[in-house]
Parts: C-alpha cells; sequence; structure tokens
C-alpha cells in the first residue's frame, strides 16, 4: 500500500525523506509523526534513520542510494557521515563524493540494477555511481528535464515518469532500465515526481495531497498491493524451485 | 569553444604549438578555393596568410560599435548542423522495433545490449546535450569528425563525456561567453571587416589589435582614443605579417590570477607556439565558505584561527611568487605586443601593485580578456590564446543592406563621422545640424535605395539619434528637411518609439498636426496629432484641475486647523476636570462640564436629603448622650452611604475598612486620619 503523509505540512515528502529497499532516511523534523509514519510500516524490515545532510532537512534530494550503497554530497559533514554509517545496514557502502553539482537526489535516479543521470554530472561521478551503487548508468533525460532524479522515480517493479514524457520516450526508458514505466503526476498534479514519491519494491509514500486517483496509479505501477517484503522472497522462492527441478 | 567545432573546417593541422609553414598561394587561388568550399577557410588568427586582409573595409554598426549581429548564427557548427539535418535514413516505422534511441536520429538496435551500450557512447550523451540545447543530433560519422577536431585543437574531449565541470557555466557549444559579450553591446569587443575579394564579413576580438581604451571610428578624430579605418587595417596586416615581422614585439602574455590558482602563458603570436608558461595554486579560499581571506580580514574582523593565518600566508606568499616570476619574465615583458590579464578585484594588486611590477595599467599592451574564463590553468591559458585568435566568417548577400551602406563609403562616412563627434560633444547644435542636413542627403538617398528592397535594414538614422538624445530643436529641424519618421532601426523601432522624453515626443505630435499627409504617420508609430488648440485645451484643462485641487487642500487645511483647535479646547477642559477630580472638591459644580452637570446635581440633591434626614435622625435621639462614635454609629446605620462624604453608595461597589463603607479611596483615607486625630 502507498501511504500519504506530510512533513510539517509540506507534501513533498520526497524532499525529507530517502527509501531504498535496504534503509530508509528521514529528516528531523519538530513533530515524531512524519518520523513514526515511516517507521510503522517499516521498522520490521528496514532502519529508519533520521538525519541531516549538510546540516540541512532536505536530505532526499541530497544525497542517492540503493539497498547497495549510499552516495553523499561533499557537504556532508564527518559526523553525519559517521551517523549514516552506524545507522544503516553493514553491507551498505557509504561514499562521500566531490562533485559539483551536490543536489544528487535531483541529479540522479537509480533503483537497484539501473541509475538515470544528470548529463553534466562528472565522469568521476558517474564511475562512483556505478561502482557504488553496483548500477549501470545512463545519461538520459525525461520529457526535455535534465533533472531526471526529480522528474521520476522507478524501483526494481515499476516507475513513474514526468506527464509530458511522450509515449516513444516512454518505451525507450522502460525498455532501457528493463521496469514498466507510466507517466502520470502526484500531490494533485504536480509534476515534481521525486518530489511527491518516494517509493522501494514493497512499498511507498506520497504526499498528502495526492489525489485517490493518483495513488491508485502508483499502487498500480509499483505492484503495492498486498506486496510485503516476504511476497518478493516467496516469488523468488517459486521460481527457484522451478529452476531447481 | 566554438572554435573548436570550427575545426571541421580548419586546415586539419590544429597547429597551436608548431610553426606555420608560409603559405605559398596566391590571394587569388587562395580566396576562390575559399569560396568553392568553406574547408580552407583559417579559423584562427594564425593560420591567415599576410594578404589575407589586404583591401578589407570595416563594417560598421550601430554608432560604430562593430559588433557583428551574427557571428553566433554564423559559427561553422551551425553548418553542421546545417548538414545533419539533411534527412536521415529513416527505417520505416511499420519495422519499428523495441530497442531505440529517440534522441540519436531514432536508431535502432536489435537487443537489449546494444542499446544500452548505445546509450552508454559519447555520441549518444553528446546527443542529449545538442537536445537540450536545441539542436539536431549528430550522426555517428559527423560525430567522429567533430571529436577528432576536438582533438586535434588539443581542447576537452572531455566535455562531451561530460567531465569538463568547468565548461557548464559556458554552455557548450560556446554561445553564451559570445552572446554575453554582445549583450554588453556599449562595449566595443568584436570588430568585423568585409574581406575584398570574398563577400564575407570577418570578425575577430577587438583587443587583438586595439587598446582597452581605444575605440574604433570611421575616421581618426585625433582625439587619441579613437582609430580609424586605415590604422586599423595597417595594425591587421602588421600583426598577420608571417615572416619577418616588424618589430620584435611579437609575444603575447596571458596572466590569470583568480581565487589562488596562477597561470602565465608566454605565447609567440606569430605561430601561436609556448614559450614559457607557469602556474601556482595556493590555498587562499576557506572552503565551503567561499571568498578570499584577505577579503574577510577586509570587513574588520579578522579570525584568528590556524585556518585564516595560513589562508593568510599562502595569499602572501602567492603573492610573493607571482611577483618574482613576473621579474623573471622581465625579457618577455619587454618583447610582448599584447599582455591579456584576468586578475578580478584584489588580484589584480597581486600583479599591478607595489613597485617594482614590471605591469602597469596605463601601459597600452596591458588588455583585459573579453571572454569569459575559467579557472586558472595551463590549459585555460591555451584555451583564451586560442579564442582569442579566432575568426568567423560570415556570408555577405549582395542584397543585403551591409554592402548597400558601403555604395559611398567616403563621402557617407564623412558625413557620419563628422555628426558621431559632434553628437558625441553635444556643445554646438547648429554645427551639429549643418552636418546633419550633408548626413541626411546621402542616408536618404541610401534610405530610398534601400526602401526598394524587400529586407531592408536601416541600422540608425540621424532622426534615431537626434531623438534617443532628446534633442527637440535638432528633431524638428530634421522633420522639417524631410527626414522620413517611419524608418525603423536595426531593432525595428520608429524614432518616435525611442525619443527620451515627453517635449521629443510632442515635437513628432505637432509637426504630425502640420504635416498629416506628408508620411504614414501610423507606420511611425507616432499615435496622434497635436494641434495647438488641442494643447491650449489640455493647458486649460490642467490650469483648472489645479485651481480645483488647490482650493481643495485650502479647504483641508482649513478644516484641519479647526479640528486642531477643538481638540486643544477639549483637552484643555477635560485636563480641569482632572485636576478638580484629583483635590475631591466634587461640590465645586461651575467647572465640570455639561453631563457631568446633571449627576452633580443628583449628588447635591442627594446630600441635601441625607442632611435632611440627619436632622430628622438627631431630632428623634437628641437625648440619647452617646461619645465619640456618634458619627460613626449613624453611619454605620444608615447602611448605603459613604462613611466619609456620606454620598449615596447606592449602585456602586463601595471600599470597605473595618465596619464603615466608603465611595472612594481618597474618603478612606480621609476619614482614616480624622479618626485616628
Amino acid at each position: 500500500m502507498a501511504t500519504r503523509t506530510q512533513f510539517e505540512n509540506s507534501s513533498e515528502i520526497g524532499v525529507f525523506s530517502k527509501l531504498t529497499n535496504a534503509y530508509c532516511l528521514t529528516a528531523i523534523g519538530s513533530s515524531e509523526n512524519f518520523y513514526s509514519t515511516f517507521e510503522t510500516e517499516l521498522v520490521e524490515h528496514i532502519p529508519v534513520v533520521k538525519t541531516s545532510i549538510a546540516g540541512t532537512r532536505v536530505i532526499g534530494r541530497m544525497c542517492v542510494g540503493n539497498k547497495n550503497g549510499i552516495l553523499l554530497p561533499n557537504s556532508t559533514t564527518d559526523q553525519e557521515l559517521q551517523h549514516i554509517r552506524n545507522s544503516i545496514p553493514d553491507s551498505v557502502v557509504v561514499q562521500r563524493i566531490d562533485e559539483r553539482l551536490s543536489a544528487l537526489g535531483n541529479c540522479v535516479s537509480c533503483n537497484d540494477y539501473v541509475a538515470l543521470i544528470h548529463t553534466d554530472l562528472d565522469k568521476e561521478t558517474e564511475e562512483l555511481i556505478a561502482d557504488v551503487l553496483n548500477v549501470e548508468v545512463f545519461r538520459q533525460t525525461i520529457a526535455g528535464n535534465i533533472l531526471v532524479g526529480s522528474y521520476c522515480v522507478f524501483s526494481n517493479v515499476g516507475g513513474l515518469v514526468h506527464p509530458h514524457t511522450s509515449v516513444e520516450d516512454l518505451d525507450e526508458l522502460s525498455s532501457l532500465l528493463q521496469v514498466p514505466l507510466v507517466a502520470g503526476t502526484v500531490n494533485r498534479g504536480s509534476e515534481v515526481i521525486g518530489a511527491g514519491l518516494v517509493a522501494n519494491d514493497w512499498t511507498a509514500f506520497c504526499g498528502f495531497d495526492t489525489t485517490a486517483t493518483e495513488l491508485s496509479v502508483i499502487e498500480s505501477i509499483f505492484k503495492l498491493r498486498g506486496a510485503q517484503p516476504s511476497a518478493v522472497v516467496q516469488e523468488m522462492r517459486a521460481s527457484l524451485i522451478d529452476t531447481l527441478t | 569553444m566554438s572554435c573548436k567545432l570550427g575545426v571541421l573546417h580548419a586546415t586539419p593541422t590544429g597547429k597551436v604549438y608548431e610553426e606555420v609553414q608560409p603559405t605559398l598561394l596566391v590571394a587569388d587561388e587562395l580566396t576562390a578555393k575559399m569560396n568553392d568550399e568553406g574547408r580552407t577557410k583559417p579559423s584562427s588568427l594564425l593560420e591567415v596568410p599576410s594578404f589575407f586582409f589586404d583591401g578589407a573595409r570595416v563594417v560598421f554598426d550601430n554608432l560604430g560599435l562593430g559588433i557583428a549581429p551574427n557571428r553566433v548564427a554564423k559559427t561553422p557548427q551551425s553548418c553542421i548542423s546545417e548538414i545533419s539535418s539533411t534527412p536521415p535514413d529513416f527505417i520505416s516505422s511499420s519495422s519499428m522495433s523495441k530497442w531505440t534511441c529517440n534522441t540519436c536520429n531514432k536508431i535502432e538496435f536489435s537487443s537489449l545490449e546494444e542499446q544500452r551500450s548505445h546509450f552508454k557512447s559519447d555520441l549518444h550523451r553528446f546527443n542529449v546535450k545538442r537536445k537540450l540545447i536545441g539542436k539536431d543530433p549528430l550522426s555517428e560519422e559527423l560525430f567522429e569528425i567533430h571529436a577528432a577536431g576536438q582533438i586535434q585543437k588539443e581542447d576537452d574531449v572531455s566535455s562531451i563525456s561530460g567531465s569538463d565541470e568547468e565548461d557548464s557555466d559556458s554552455c557548450n557549444e560556446g554561445e553564451v561567453p559570445h552572446s554575453k559579450a554582445f549583450s554588453a553591446s556599449n562595449v566595443q569587443t568584436y570588430i568585423s571587416v568585409i574581406l575584398q575579394s570574398s563577400k564575407e564579413i570577418v570578425t575577430f576580438f577587438k583587443c587583438v589589435v586595439l587598446k582597452d581604451n581605444e575605440r574604433l571610428g570611421r575616421h581618426d578624430l585625433g582625439t587619441g582614443d579613437t582609430v580609424g579605418e586605415e590604422e586599423l587595417l595597417q595594425r591587421l596586416k602588421k600583426f598577420v605579417c608571417k615572416e619577418n615581422p616588424p618589430e620584435g614585439n611579437s609575444l603575447w602574455l596571458i596572466l590569470l590570477l583568480r581565487g589562488g590558482h596562477f597561470a602565465g602563458c608566454v605565447f609567440d603570436s606569430k605561430n601561436g607556439s609556448i614559450l614559457a608558461h607557469k602556474t601556482y595554486h595556493r590555498y587562499v579560499v576557506r572552503a565551503r565558505a567561499g571568498g578570499k581571506q584577505s577579503t574577510r580580514d577586509g570587513t574588520g574582523r579578522a579570525p584568528k584561527s590556524a585556518g585564516a593565518s595560513l589562508r593568510r600566508h599562502n595569499e602572501a606568499s602567492l603573492q610573493k611568487e607571482v611577483r618574482e616570476l613576473l621579474l623573471s619574465w622581465k625579457s618577455y615583458f619587454e618583447a610582448a605586443s599584447c599582455i591579456f590579464v584576468h586578475a578580478p578585484s584584489r588580484n589584480s594588486s597581486a600583479l599591478f601593485g607595489g613597485d617594482g611590477s614590471p605591469l602597469n595599467w596605463n601601459d597600452g599592451r596591458v588588455r583585459r580578456i573579453p571572454l569569459t574564463t575559467r579557472r586558472p590553468t595551463f590549459k585555460e591559458a591555451k584555451r583564451i590564446f586560442n579564442e582569442l585568435n579566432t575568426i568567423t566568417y560570415e556570408k555577405v548577400d549582395n542584397s543585403s543592406n551591409a554592402l548597400n551602406f558601403r555604395e559611398n563609403p567616403l563621402q557617407e562616412a564623412d558625413a557620419d563621422n563628422k555628426m558621431e563627434a559632434a553628437v558625441q560633444k553635444a556643445e554646438d547644435a547648429s554645427e551639429l545640424i549643418s552636418c546633419l542636413d550633408e548626413s541626411l542627403e546621402t542616408s536618404n538617398s541610401h534610405i530610398d535605395s534601400a526602401a526598394t528592397n524587400a529586407k531592408t535594414e536601416i541600422i540608425s538614422s540621424p532622426l534615431h539619434d537626434a531623438a534617443r538624445s532628446g534633442q527637440v530643436d535638432l528633431v524638428l529641424e530634421l522633420l522639417r528637411s524631410d527626414a522620413n519618421p517611419c524608418i525603423k532601426d536595426s531593432r525595428g523601432r520608429t524614432p518616435y518609439d525611442i525619443a527620451a522624453d515627453k517635449e521629443t515626443r510632442n515635437v513628432f505630435r505637432r509637426f504630425m498636426a502640420s504635416n498629416l499627409e506628408l508620411w504614414d504617420w501610423h507606420a511611425a508609430n507616432v499615435p496622434s496629432p497635436l494641434t495647438d488648440e488641442m494643447e491650449a485645451a489640455k493647458a486649460a484643462k490642467q490650469a483648472e484641475k489645479d485651481a480645483k485641487r488647490k482650493a481643495k487642500a485650502k479647504e483641508q487645511k482649513k478644516l484641519r486647523k479647526a479640528k486642531l483647535k477643538s481638540r486643544e479646547t477639549a483637552a484643555a477642559t477635560s485636563s480641569e476636570r482632572v485636576s478638580s477630580e484629583d483635590i475631591g472638591k466634587t461640590t465645586d459644580s461651575c467647572s465640570l462640564a455639561g453631563e457631568n452637570a446633571k449627576s452633580k446635581a443628583d449628588v447635591e440633591r442627594e446630600k441635601r436629603a441625607l442632611a435632611a434626614e440627619r436632622r430628622m435622625k438627631a431630632l428623634s435621639l437628641a437625648p440619647v448622650p452617646t461619645a465619640g462614635s456618634n458619627l460613626s454609629s449613624t453611619t454605620q446605620q444608615d447602611g448605603p452611604f459613604c462613611s466619609c462624604c456620606g454620598v449615596s453608595l447606592a449602585g456602586m461597589t463601595p471600599f470597605y475598612r473595618l465596619k464603615f463603607r466608603y465611595c472612594t479611596t481618597v474618603c478612606v483615607n480621609a476619614h482614616r486620619l480624622s479618626l485616628e486625630s
């Protein structure tokens, strides 16, 4: 199920949180509500960490990560780096990168296997993304927008992209990423998908303004109806047994 | 970076560091070759033959600002897009497979791997960038040529892969720096000349041949800061003359100092070889916070941290190193023809300040770098050198105005030049008018001939200049002498549109009223005629309005005064009342204001009633000899009255003390005192 939530009266929850299959980061707010929404949904499966990045609360836009690793901007302080390192699973690589475009969340969009990145990112950054996140990296735009991180969100299961994406681009992207994609909006028509939605393979959170229609699109494309982490294992088991026999 | 792309047309030698072999082509051969295909056109001043500028003429546009409007549009890369826009071989859409790339001309792939490897290729990345700036994608072959060109120029191939981070503020097609230069249109940055043989306008940086304080004029006015056409062409010829340099001064120095980075480079301007170079880097700018330490210290609060002193020390030692280097390069400085410097704000003091510096701003050879520079590095110095040497071409249509304008160059230039000088001084209007008359004849005849041309584009007319400078007499004079108010300047504005103030605009309207049939006033953007009657009516209306306003103001003033007065009297009476109450003499009825009079009367009546009652009581209780507590006992009994003054307490909350009740605290105190005594 996708959950609607807001951060201190802001529906742009993608700005204040980062959700992956292995961990979840949330901003430090004055109220516990935001954090506890995530905690209720996720605490049995993955750690939910309250942190700031570079002293700011816009952590979702500052960092990028998946189950394999997390990349933090150069402006992250040592304490924050240490805190994040201590809080998330040891298998996740934490790396601070020296990239001029410090809002990595806006510049990179990724799942556990592929990443779309901003065309102006450094070659070194591209290599780091490929190594740390263990993904294939493509420089691409979404409907003519250079900020791929802001205008698309995709998990290993599905993805939502900018509403102006043409059908050909949608086909091309979904064949490239190997996940089904749909063009849509969040937060009552907002095209900034990355700001309104965070998703992983079994759950998603979206802004409080998201309409029922938008929610149903999200749930269907991310296949969240009845999704559980265990469901993934079950699917895998079925296929494993299939191959074993 | 346009130069990078321009390589497509350049001779594929990329000779930045090697000697250029003297060209053996004869002029005709060369130009003929130039005409039939663009490939042999030199893209750098280093590559042009010494006869290149023979018989060239300078292109003047708006008031001789010397800006080539199409420099951007006609850089060679636009030719690339022209080539690439030839229809690519589309495979019919029916056979569209699943793996495509919409960015790169809808290429199709047979497998996901192929598609993915394409998406990682330089070609795709480059095309994504091109698409973002609204250009057509390059095909594979063109891209290869392009990439080869970049390698040749030793410029950043890495920009294709997007890793050239310094690059992004200047758009990667090299357009931004140029258009930036154009936007500051009152600064002369470029010079354009028309070559004699080929009908092309060649544009290059002004600073290559002119000093910073010099500007290009049609004729040398003798003021020292204007360089005439002949002089310019002479300098150009001298500059491109390869063999046997006239003087030894053929070195170019490029000095960049910014943010703790220094780069100095000595070039031989004849062949582009580098004679010496040196770069320094010191940590002087506080990481993350930005700003040099000296700037921070200059604000008054100098921090004492270890980092701060480190940066201070570094700044001083960088300055010392730079200074030492400059001194050791003294011989180069003496032999230099141009010294290009980029050292913004405080950095310049490191290069110029203090005694013993070989550099001096007043030295005519020292010039500012007229383009956006990036972090001072050796590579950047080389890039700047190449940029400064870049020349671009623009085709001239025979029908276009640029040549028409020069039909009678001498006469017209003479008249224009005189006018320019006169406008600049703006002292002697009559002289201006007389010389304008002259120029009118030429420009009007020119305009008439041009008016027949469909795509005519007048750059500016005397009427425009007069209207812009708001010279009312001059405008009228020009209009009377049949100057056309419908002419549009290069930006499509009529003289009326650019008139400086209302008075100037009114001149046009008045003239329109008297000569309604003379011109198409609608085309001249003059809205309506302005006759004397209209003006008189308007003035009368205005006068009436003024009178009305004055009267209103007067009335209001009066009203305000009256209000003030009444307020003052009110304040006086209220203050009196307060004082009377304070003393507690409530009986003084005459001082009380109207509304208090009634309550006063009530109090009086009550008092009288009380007194009567007392008298009655006294009569009835006369024989009872109670000592001392006479009053108190009575007051205690007759409940609703003040124990001190005897006022009725009906309707108010009384003050209690011991067993007494009072109307006010004044009474409480007074009664207490009386009891105590």
